[in-house]
Formats: C-alpha cells, sequence, structure tokens
C-alpha cells in the first residue's frame, strides 16, 4: 500500500478530478458534523426551555393559592 | 406488567418497550459507537483518498464511491429500519418505536442527499452529465420525498399519537420503494454499476479498492448507531418530560425541594394547600 500521487499539489489536482472529489468529501463532512451539532444543540435548547418551564409551572402552581386566599379573606 | 407466568422473553420485550430503561442502557453505547464511527471513517477515508489505486477508466474520480456509496446504503438501511419500526409502533403499539422511527428520519434524508448529490457530481465526469433520469436515480429521489413526506407530516398532525400512526403507514408503504433501488441495476438498463458487495459473491472489486469502502460502510453504520441513539434519548425526555424518573434525572432532589417549599408556604400561612409538589410528583404516573 503506497501512496498514490507524485506530490501534495498532484493529490490536490487529481488528474483534473480535484473538484469533484474534493467537493463530495467536503460535503459528507459538512453533513456528518451538522448531524451531530443538531442534536447537540437541540438538547441543549431542550435543556434550558425545560428549567423554564419547571420554575414557570412552580411559580404558577404557587401563585392562584395565594391569589384565593385573599378573595377567602376579606 | 411483569406476573410470574410471564417468559423471559415477554419481560425483555417489555423492558425493550420502557424509554427510561432505554435511556439508562443507552449512554455509554454513544460514546462507543460515536468513537468506532470516527475511527472507522477515518481509515476508510483516508485510505480511499489517498492509497486506493485509481480505476483504470474513471481515473480519480472513482474515489468518490467511499462517500457515494456508503451514504446511498444507509439511507436505505435507515428506511428499512423505520418500516420495522412501524410494523412494531402499529402491531404491539410500542412507544418507543415511535420514537425510533421519528429519529430516525433526518439521518436518513441527510444521506439520500449526499447520495444524490454526490451521485451527480461523480455523474459529471464519468457519465457527461449532472442528472440522469436511470432507474436507481430516480427511485432513490423518491425515496428523499418520502423522508421529507415523513418529516412534514410529523409536524402537519398535532396529536402526537395520531402523527405516530401516520408516519408508521407511511414508512411501511414506503417500503416497496426498497427492493426497486435494489434491483433497479438488475431489471432495466441503466447506467449503474452492479454491487460491489454480494451475499453469496465475492467483491466485484481488487482487496485494495474494496476495504476502504467496507470500513466507511461499518463507520457510517456506527455513525447512524451513535446519532440514532442520541437523538432517540432527546426525544425521549421531550416526551417525558413530566414523569418523575425524567424530573429526578435532570434536577435531582427537585421535588423533595419544592415539597419543603411549599410546607414552607403552607407553614407560613397556616393553611393546608389543596394542590402541591405532592400532586406534582403524582402527575409522573
Amino acid at each position: 500500500m503506497e501512496f498514490q500521487f507524485d506530490s501534495m499539489s498532484d493529490w490536490f489536482e487529481m488528474a483534473g478530478h480535484g473538484p469533484y472529489v474534493w467537493f463530495c468529501y467536503a460535503l459528507a463532512l459538512f453533513v456528518v458534523l451538522a448531524n451531530w451539532l443538531w442534536v447537540r444543540r437541540s438538547r441543549r435548547l431542550f435543556l434550558r426551555d425545560a428549567n423554564a418551564r419547571l420554575i414557570r409551572m412552580h411559580t404558577r402552581k404557587s401563585q392562584p393559592q395565594s391569589s384565593e386566599q385573599q378573595a377567602g379573606n376579606p | 406488567m411483569t406476573g410470574p407466568r410471564q417468559s423471559a422473553l415477554q419481560r425483555l420485550w417489555h423492558k425493550l418497550g420502557s424509554p427510561r430503561w432505554f435511556y439508562e442502557m443507552t449512554g455509554p453505547w454513544v460514546i462507543v459507537l460515536g468513537a468506532l464511527a470516527v475511527v472507522l471513517l477515518l481509515i476508510g477515508t483516508i485510505w480511499g483518498l489517498a492509497y486506493a489505486p485509481a480505476d483504470y477508466q474513471q481515473g480519480n474520480s472513482f474515489r468518490i464511491i467511499y462517500v457515494h456509496v456508503p451514504a446511498a446504503i444507509l439511507t436505505q438501511s435507515v428506511y428499512m429500519m423505520m418500516g420495522c419500526a412501524g410494523v412494531v409502533l402499529l402491531v404491539w403499539r410500542m412507544k418507543l418505536a415511535d420514537v425510533a422511527l421519528q429519529s430516525a428520519v433526518p439521518f436518513g434524508m441527510s444521506m439520500a442527499a449526499l447520495a444524490l448529490i454526490t451521485g451527480g457530481v461523480w455523474g459529471k465526469p464519468t457519465w457527461g452529465a449532472w442528472w440522469v433520469w436511470d432507474a436507481r436515480t430516480t427511485s432513490t429521489l423518491v425515496m428523499f420525498f418520502l423522508y421529507f413526506g415523513l418529516f412534514a407530516l410529523r409536524q402537519s398532525i398535532a396529536r402526537p399519537e395520531a402523527a405516530g400512526r401516520a408516519c408508521a403507514v407511511l414508512a411501511i408503504v414506503g417500503l416497496i420503494n426498497i427492493p426497486i433501488i435494489k434491483y433497479s441495476v438488475d431489471w432495466w438498463l441503466t447506467l449503474h454499476q452492479s454491487s460491489t458487495f454480494k451475499m453469496t459473491e465475492r467483491p466485484s472489486m481488487p482487496a485494495a479498492m474494496y476495504l476502504p469502502l467496507l470500513f466507511n460502510v461499518l463507520g457510517a453504520y456506527c455513525l447512524f448507531g451513535a446519532l440514532l441513539m442520541s437523538r432517540m434519548r432527546l426525544e425521549i425526555l421531550r416526551r417525558e418530560e413530566q414523569t418523575r424518573w425524567v424530573r429526578e434525572l435532570l434536577y435531582p432532589g427537585v421535588d423533595a425541594g419544592f415539597a419543603s417549599a411549599d410546607a414552607h408556604l403552607r407553614a407560613a400561612n397556616a393553611r393546608p394547600t389543596a394542590s402541591g409538589p405532592a400532586n406534582l410528583s403524582e402527575e409522573g404516573r
């Protein structure tokens, strides 16, 4: 098994096929990274929103009670 | 659920259907499969780009095979997996199957797009055209639209259960496309070459050419496994957000904290509250 090209520039050139080949590999890298980063980002956003929902839910649960109490004690 | 009369197999089946069990099991798997994917894909890609011999007819454009074929194989495998998940969802009503079906769509769709685009870029220097309405290309395009349909269908139905069933039906119906893609190169006269790997025969290429392809295909499967699991884990958290185990997982001790906070409030008001943290944690079944 040996390196198939004479030089680095020869490798990038690929006898005229370079742009086609390198574009495909770059696109594949982009697709893989995008998939990965998308999951990471969704997870981070979910955790942030879940935290906010939890706090909101608890404050909403405790607030009507106090207004109810005020209504009950004229 | 787990009576003494149930067999071990039935218990395993129930376990497999449990989102919580899945979540707790798959944490390490994401890392192991992800690392394996990185290693396999790096080996396959470097080997394919620099060390595999050029094709005697196609020259170096042949190196696109190491991207194009794994993407095409994966998009079909992902679709088959979704079809199976659809059957499991419709027959056994397993919630986890719906989670799997939903989580597989983005990766499958991006692989279909990658296969189509790299196919076009490979076609230009080899066939002389960016796009050819040949049987395999067209049926892969249909599959891309099926993925897109699954994605759109999920967004357009408000009730999650109805959306899940509709997607399951679409995934199953779309399975008809798989044999069309697979055998299109044998049934019709097309420009595509026949498969490199066959179940019963030796690969139709020398080892120096097909080994990097094998590495990339296996790496792509590992990548799919890792991405699918991490997506499913997130979707499980989303769907089970109100259950006790997720709350305890995300915010350890939060229910106890709310309970003591409410007890404090109760003591301050000297009046028992009807709805407190006890109800809050009861909501989670």
